[in-house]
Order: C-alpha cells, then sequence, then structure tokens
C-alpha cells in the first residue's frame, strides 16, 4: 500500500535528523491535532482548542528555540547547512496537520532568521532574546509586520521600489528609536505576537537600502497596540490583526543590524518565507491524498471502485502526479537555500535565487490549489463536509497562495529575471 | 469611448441582460422587485446580515415567500401558485435566482431547490395533482434532497447513470416501504414540515424519487455537519427504515430524475452566477483605489487589467451559456414520460458543469488579485468563493464532473457501454 512518504524526494539532501524529526512531530500531530482540527474554525479568535496543541508543539517538544544557538538553550538550527531542509521537514509535517500552525509555528522563526542565521548573527539581540523563547514555559509567538494599508505586495518588491513605499518609521532619539506607524496582515498578532520585527524606514520616500530598518519590538510595548484577529475564511490557527505602532520606543540596539545590512537581510529573508510556504503546501497535499484515497477506495461508481473507473482514475492520477512534482520542486526549493554557502550556490539575497523561489512557490500553489479542488469536486457532497478534511485544506492553503505579494508579484519577478525586462 | 460613469460596478448594466423575449413580464417584474429588494435588506448592511446570520436568515426567507410571493413560482393557480407552470418559464427563474443570489446565495440555493422540484410534478401537461399540494401545503421548513451518489464498497446497488440510488422501495399493494442508510441530503434539516426528496429504486430497480414527511417514523437524522458554503443550507445523513409511502408520494421513472438534473443544472447555475456578479461589484469597487508600486493604479497595470479582464469574460460568458441552456429547456418537447431528450440532458450536463466553473473561476482569480481583502471575511467576497464552491460540488455529485462528461460522450458520440 502507498503512503504519503512515497512521495518523491531528494533522499541524498535530507538532513540525518530529518527522519526522527518527522517522526516526533507526526506523533504529536496525530495526537494534538488531527482529531481536533475540524473544530479549530470556530476557535479562531480564543484558540482554546489550538493553544494546548501549540503548547505541545513549541513548548514540551522545544519548536520555538529551534533557531537558537546551543550555548543559549536552542537546537542551533542556525548554524546548520541544512536549515532551509530541516524548516521544510517542520512545515510539511505540521502541514500535513493543520496549515494555520504550521504557519504559526515556523512563521516565529521568520523575524529571528534576520539575528540567527549565519551569517548575519546579532549576539547582543541572541542573548537578549533567547531566555524569551529558550525558558518560556508557554508557546511564544514572533511577528514579521511588513505589509501597510497603502500597499500590499509594495514592501517585498524590494528589486524596483527598494522600499520607498513604506510608511512606518524609525526616528533616532537619543539612545532610542521612535517608531510609528500601521501594520496589517502579519502572522501572530491580533493579540498574540511576543516579539513583531517591523520593518521602518528611516528616511520616509527613500528607496536608499541604507534607509531601511528592522527593529525589533515587544509585542507589550507601551504605544503597541494589537488589533483583535481578523476573521478569515480559514487558517483559525494562525491570527492576524491590524498593529499600530504609537511613539514607541526601543533602544537604538534593537535593531537587526544596521543601515544596508538590515535590507541585506530582510531580502536575504524572503526565500525562508517562500520555502516555508513551500512546506505548507507539500503538507496539504500530503494530507490530500491520504484522505482522497480512502475515499475513492471505498466509495463507489458504477458499482465499483471510484478509483477503477478509468476517467476518475485520470483525475486523481494527475492529482497524486502533481504532488509528487510539487513535492519534488519544493524540496529542490529548500536545497536552494541550503546552497546558499557553497559554491553551486547563490546568495540568499540574490535575484536569480528570490525570482527562481518565488517562480516556484507561484507554480505549487496553482498546482495545490487545483488538486484540492478537483478532490472536492471528485468527492461531491462529501467534498463540502468538514468529516472529510479536505475542504479546510483547500480554504488554509488559499491564503498561502494569496501572501508574499501574490502571483503578480510572483509572474513580474519571474519576467524581469528571465527575460532581463527592464521597465517592470 | 462610452461613457460608463453611471454603470461603475453595476453588473446589471455592464453583464449581457436577460433575453426579455423569452421571459413572462410577471418574472420581469419579479426579478427587479427581488434585485430591489436585496439591496435594501442585504447588501446596503452587509456585516449586520453576516453577524446576525442565524437570526436574519429564516427572517428574509419568509419576508421573500409571503410579501414578494416567491414561494410556488412554478405551480399552478389552483395549489396557489403563479399558474406560471410551464417549461417556458426556465428564463424566469433563471432571472429571479440570479437577482436574489446577488444578495445571498442561500437564499437562492432554497428557491432553486423548490423550483426544480416544481419542474418535475407541476410542468404542464403532466401536472401531478397529490404532489402539487403535497409541495403547496407543506410547511416553511424546506425541501431536503437526497440526490443519486456514492455507494460503498461492498454494496451492490441499482444505479442512475452510473450513481448509486441509495434507497429503495418495497412495495405491498398501493403502499411501498422505504429503506436507505446514511444517505447524504442537503437543503433542508429535520424540522416538522421538512419534505425529503429521495432518489430510491423500485422493485425491479427502476429510479424513482419518493416525497416524504422529514419526520416520518423510521427517519433517522444525523447531527447536521459542518460545510464549505452555503452555511444557512443544512446538510447531514440520513437513514430510511421502512418508512411507509404512498404510490401518490411517487414519482416514477427515470424521466422526472433526469428533468430534476436539468433543471438543477440552470437552477444551480443561475445561483451561482449572481454570486459571482456580487462579487464582480465588489472587487469593481475595490480595483477602484488600490495602487501598485507605489504609485500606479492597481486597475491600469496591465497584468491586473488583464486579470480583471478575465473576471470579467468568465462571467459573461457563463451568462450567455446559462440563457442558451434556459432557452433550451424552455423549447424542450416534454415528452409522454416526462424525460428530457437526451440532447437537452447532455447540454444541461455539459452546460451546467462549464457554468460552475466559469462562475468559480472568475471568483477564484478576482479573489487572488484582492490578496489579504479577498480572503478577510469583512469584505464578503470570500462568502461567494465558498458558496459558489460548495454548489459547484454538490451538482457535480461524487466522481466530479466525470459522470458530466460521460453524458455528454453518450450522446455526441453515441458511446453506448460507458
Amino acid at each position: 500500500m502507498r503512503s504519503i512518504d512515497d512521495f518523491s524526494r531528494h533522499l541524498e539532501q535530507v538532513s540525518p535528523m530529518d527522519r526522527h524529526l518527522r517522526q516526533v512531530i507526526r506523533r504529536w500531530a496525530e495526537a494534538e491535532v488531527i482529531p481536533r482540527r475540524r473544530e479549530f474554525d470556530e476557535d479562531w479568535k480564543e484558540h482554546q482548542l489550538i493553544e494546548p496543541a501549540f503548547h505541545k508543539l513549541m513548548v514540551e517538544l522545544g519548536l520555538q528555540k529551534a533557531l537558537f544557538p546551543e550555548s543559549l538553550g536552542g537546537w542551533g538550527l542556525g548554524h546548520s547547512d541544512r536549515v532551509f531542509n530541516i524548516i521544510y521537514a517542520i512545515a510539511e509535517e505540521v502541514g500535513r496537520a493543520d496549515t494555520g500552525m504550521a504557519v504559526a509555528a515556523t512563521v516565529t522563526f521568520w523575524p529571528l532568521t534576520f539575528i540567527l542565521v549565519e551569517p548575519a548573527v546579532n549576539w547582543r539581540l541572541a542573548r537578549h532574546l533567547a531566555p524569551l523563547f529558550c525558558e518560556a514555559d508557554r508557546p511564544v509567538f514572533a511577528a514579521l509586520a511588513m505589509t501597510e494599508p497603502q500597499g500590499g505586495s509594495d514592501i517585498e518588491n524590494m528589486g524596483v521600489l527598494g522600499g520607498k513605499t513604506i510608511r512606518t518609521t524609525a526616528r533616532r532619539d537619543g539612545n532610542e528609536w521612535v517608531v510609528n506607524g500601521h501594520k496589517l496582515w502579519p502572522t501572530n498578532t491580533g493579540g498574540v505576537a511576543d516579539l513583531i520585527a517591523v520593518v521602518c524606514t528611516t528616511q520616509k520616500g527613500s528607496s536608499d537600502p541604507n534607509d531601511l530598518a528592522l527593529i525589533f519590538v515587544p509585542g507589550d510595548a507601551p504605544g503597541v497596540t494589537q488589533g483583535a484577529p481578523y476573521e478569515k475564511a480559514g487558517m483559525a490557527a494562525d491570527k492576524n490583526g491590524d498593529v499600530w505602532f504609537e511613539d514607541v520606543r526601543v533602544p537604538l540596539w534593537y535593531r537587526a543590524h544596521g543601515p544596508g545590512a538590515d535590507a541585506a537581510v530582510f531580502r536575504a529573508a524572503i526565500p525562508g518565507g517562500l520555502i516555508g510556504s513551500m512546506g505548507f503546501l507539500t503538507g496539504a497535499l500530503l494530507n490530500l491524498h491520504e484522505r482522497l484515497d480512502e475515499f475513492v477506495t471505498t466509495r463507489t461508481y458504477a458499482n465499483r471502485p471510484l478509483k477503477e473507473n478509468d476517467a476518475i482514475a485520470g483525475v486523481i492520477g494527475r492529482i497524486a502526479g502533481d504532488i509528487d512534482i510539487c513535492r519534488i520542486l519544493g524540496h529542490e526549493a529548500a536545497q536552494m537555500g541550503d546552497r546558499r554557502n557553497s559554491p553551486n550556490g547563490e546568495a540568499l539575497s540574490s535575484e536569480p535565487l528570490i525570482a527562481r523561489l518565488r517562480n516556484l512557490k507561484d507554480f505549487i500553489s496553482d498546482r495545490t490549489l487545483e488538486a484540492f479542488e478537483r478532490s472536492m469536486d471528485i468527492l461531491g457532497p462529501y467534498g463540502v463536509d468538514r468529516e472529510w478534511d479536505i475542504e479546510k485544506h483547500w480554504r488554509d492553503v488559499k491564503m498561502v497562495q494569496l501572501w508574499m505579494g501574490g502571483k503578480q508579484l510572483c509572474q513580474m519577478e519571474a519576467a524581469r529575471y528571465f527575460f532581463n525586462c527592464e521597465t517592470l | 469611448m462610452t461613457d460608463r460613469t453611471d454603470w461603475s460596478h453595476n453588473a446589471t448594466m455592464l453583464f449581457p441582460p436577460p433575453p426579455r423575449t423569452m421571459i413572462p413580464e410577471e418574472a420581469m417584474s419579479m426579478a427587479d422587485l427581488v434585485r430591489s429588494w436585496g439591496r435594501r435588506e442585504i447588501l446596503s448592511s452587509r456585516l449586520a446580515y453576516r453577524e446576525r446570520y442565524g437570526e436574519l436568515f429564516g427572517d428574509r426567507l419568509s419576508t421573500l415567500r409571503s410579501d414578494l410571493g416567491l414561494g410556488d413560482l412554478l405551480l399552478p393557480e389552483a395549489q396557489g401558485g403563479l399558474g406560471l407552470n410551464t417549461s417556458r418559464m426556465a428564463p424566469g427563474a433563471v432571472t429571479i435566482l440570479i437577482e436574489l443570489a446577488r444578495a445571498d446565495a442561500s437564499l437562492a440555493f432554497v428557491f432553486a431547490l423548490e423550483y426544480a422540484l416544481e419542474a418535475i410534478v407541476a410542468i404542464e401537461p403532466h401536472v401531478d395533482q397529490s404532489c402539487c399540494d403535497l409541495i403547496a401545503n407543506r410547511s416553511q421548513h424546506g425541501i431536503a434532497l437526497a440526490l443519486p451518489g456514492a455507494g460503498v464498497i461492498g454494496e451492490e446497488a441499482s444505479l442512475f447513470r452510473g450513481k448509486v440510488l441509495g434507497a429503495h422501495i418495497e412495495h405491498s399493494g398501493s403502499k411501498g416501504r422505504l429503506s436507505g442508510g446514511s444517505l447524504r441530503v442537503f437543503g433542508a434539516s429535520a424540522g416538522k414540515g421538512t419534505l425529503l426528496v429521495v432518489a430510491s429504486s423500485t422493485d425491479n430497480g427502476r429510479p424513482c424519487l419518493a416525497l416524504v414527511d422529514g419526520q416520518s417514523k423510521g427517519v433517522t437524522w444525523a447531527p447536521r455537519l459542518k460545510t464549505t458554503g452555503l452555511e444557512a443550507i443544512p446538510m447531514s445523513d440520513v437513514m430510511l427504515e421502512g418508512v411507509s409511502v404512498d404510490d401518490s408520494r411517487l414519482v416514477a421513472g427515470g424521466g422526472p430524475l433526469s428533468t430534476l438534473v436539468v433543471w438543477l443544472d440552470l437552477l444551480f447555475g443561475a445561483v451561482s452566477l449572481g454570486a459571482a456578479m456580487d462579487f464582480f461589484e465588489i472587487l469593481s469597487r475595490w480595483s477602484d483605489d488600490r495602487s501598485i508600486k507605489g504609485r500606479e493604479k492597481l486597475k491600469e497595470n496591465p497584468l491586473c487589467a488583464a486579470l480583471l479582464a478575465q473576471v470579467a469574460g468568465e462571467i459573461a460568458a457563463s451568462t450567455l451559456l446559462l440563457y442558451d441552456l434556459a432557452e433550451m429547456v424552455a423549447e424542450d418537447p416534454v415528452g409522454e414520460r416526462r424525460a428530457p431528450t437526451e440532447r437537452l440532458f447532455a447540454f444541461a450536463q455539459l452546460l451546467g458543469a462549464r457554468i460552475q466553473r466559469g462562475a468559480f473561476t472568475a471568483i477564484d482569480r478576482g479573489l487572488e488579485l484582492m490578496g489579504s481583502a479577498g480572503y478577510a471575511k469583512e469584505w464578503h467576497a470570500e462568502k461567494h468563493w465558498r458558496d459558489v464552491k460548495t454548489i459547484k460540488t454538490l451538482l457535480c455529485g461524487p466522481g466530479g464532473e466525470v459522470p458530466a462528461q460521460l453524458d455528454g460522450a453518450r450522446y455526441f458520440f453515441g458511446i453506448e457501454k460507458v
């Protein structure tokens, strides 16, 4: 009998800890998430069911300290040559259970990559923040606050705009930064952010990379207001809301690095977001296979199993084929990230790498949504029944397709890179 | 260049209008009334409607039945209907449902089910007085429908075009006993007066539709299920154990069941299209004040403009196809056996699927452009995305579009064994 582990990936690139890590997370998922996830949508505001599952994953299994160096109580993933493959494995295994949880858990890593991943480690901030994550007895969430009301994908469009649309400002006042602005939609806000990395400018309207600043702000600092979470089509375990910064003061050393370096690590963090996104998607696809297989094996058309009808087999065969292809591509994407320090690799902030990864994320997103849509159709009235889990995944993964600039930014960056466009 | 200022964001003005020559004046007036009502009662206060949906839905439904007279549209006058019970009402029913679905797809869905059932038992010249009385006299609890569906491995069952007839009637004299396990029903829940309409097989394995009271002895309802969209439309599983059914409550033969499928293809298409039209208006307003790259109006960007055009194109194409199908339904000769022609059935299946795909694609692509605004409930766009997907999936049934494709292949290519 085939299982989800029969879907392809480059086994020679898999990290030695991959198998063990996946087994641990899979056991957690089977025990803590899969039996309860059908109730998660109604739990979007209170997280009464969701929070205990987070606690097990992030505190008891220790996921929230994974990026911190061992010397500071973490797992040391920040120094690993396979950090992206490992994060991919985590994203995929948690995503198989619930995409929202995968997003919330791994996006906590995302702003921490600015200061914990070689070679851009900020030891002062690392030492200061380590106790928050490594010694906590509750889940701790970090958010990356990028998007602003006036423009969705513009802030990420660094190649063309260089941050000139950013309106959230960081003004130096003595030994402090004073942050003012309004951000929308960061994952892990809506009242849950313990730490927020804010993408600011020190000079409004500037496209000079020296003026982009990444400032860490405690989620409960005076002047920080986290609005209530948005009610969404899915992704209940991931809270998103407005965040306002009104004269928020933090020490100068709360800046990730400094002029120029902040823009570089911000750009270098984009691949992490894209690779993680692909992991969420292939994780959901693996669970799709499990549930779809059960349905087409046990239910009939013309008194034969659905899967034994040639025409239906054609549809589900294509679905399985797409899952396999997406998994190969997703793992290759992770490998592209891990190649960053090798002679064959490209720097994380490089245009070629980002363009390719955006392209892959766009491709996998589209195939994922198609696979879910066709599967829901195959199931008929069971396809929209939450008891079969497929429709929930479908709602959840739609958000993955929409974020990080969405399809249009992906298409433009791919065109820019592959066709040397000059005016896009 | 035509000045479209007055039409901005207005789907009624921008998309192909209903073909008025095909639609009775009463139906056009009703559609205009429903449009105004929808704007006033629902669209002008969307947030409040969403927040108090459980409370307001039933209230709005009652108003539509009693004050606007939408209930029993296709019933004969003798049963309190408007006397528009001919297949020529198909385009009129479509137009009314489109306007209602623009306000709320679930409201339109309720009436689509009713009209589809009325089409089987009330359309001239095959008026089934007993069934018409039954429909007219039921309470407000609606219709729950169990269509042919997926079978269970190890259980051999009678089929309707490949799909399992989940219930079976054993006859004794003029009464039958209806039994069937775990039938998936949608449309209404267990409640006094709910009419349960079950696609069944008779003693000789032939299809029929059984109309039973949802609270009859032997009917067991499982708890209501959570579904993707159409939040106001219940779905659950029902067990039937020896439910007594009088012959007068049976609509026998594959013809009526085929007619039901044809009208569902048509009327569910109208519901999805109405939802897509409202989505168009939401997208149009949203795209008006969004910018891209810090300076450019989003819709003036060629890439975004092309995508917006795709949205509009899908809706326009689906509109034309829907009215073409309505015209085919209106003109199809209703034969001795109350069956649609094979031609109509094939077209209904293929076009029904195509219309659903078009409506869904329009909303799906538009949602992608809207990004987070499309995904958040406060913009009311994601509701249409979930609703139309739900309608499409319910209409397809198990196997997805494959059974409809096979129906088409049978007609167009004379295929016999599939």
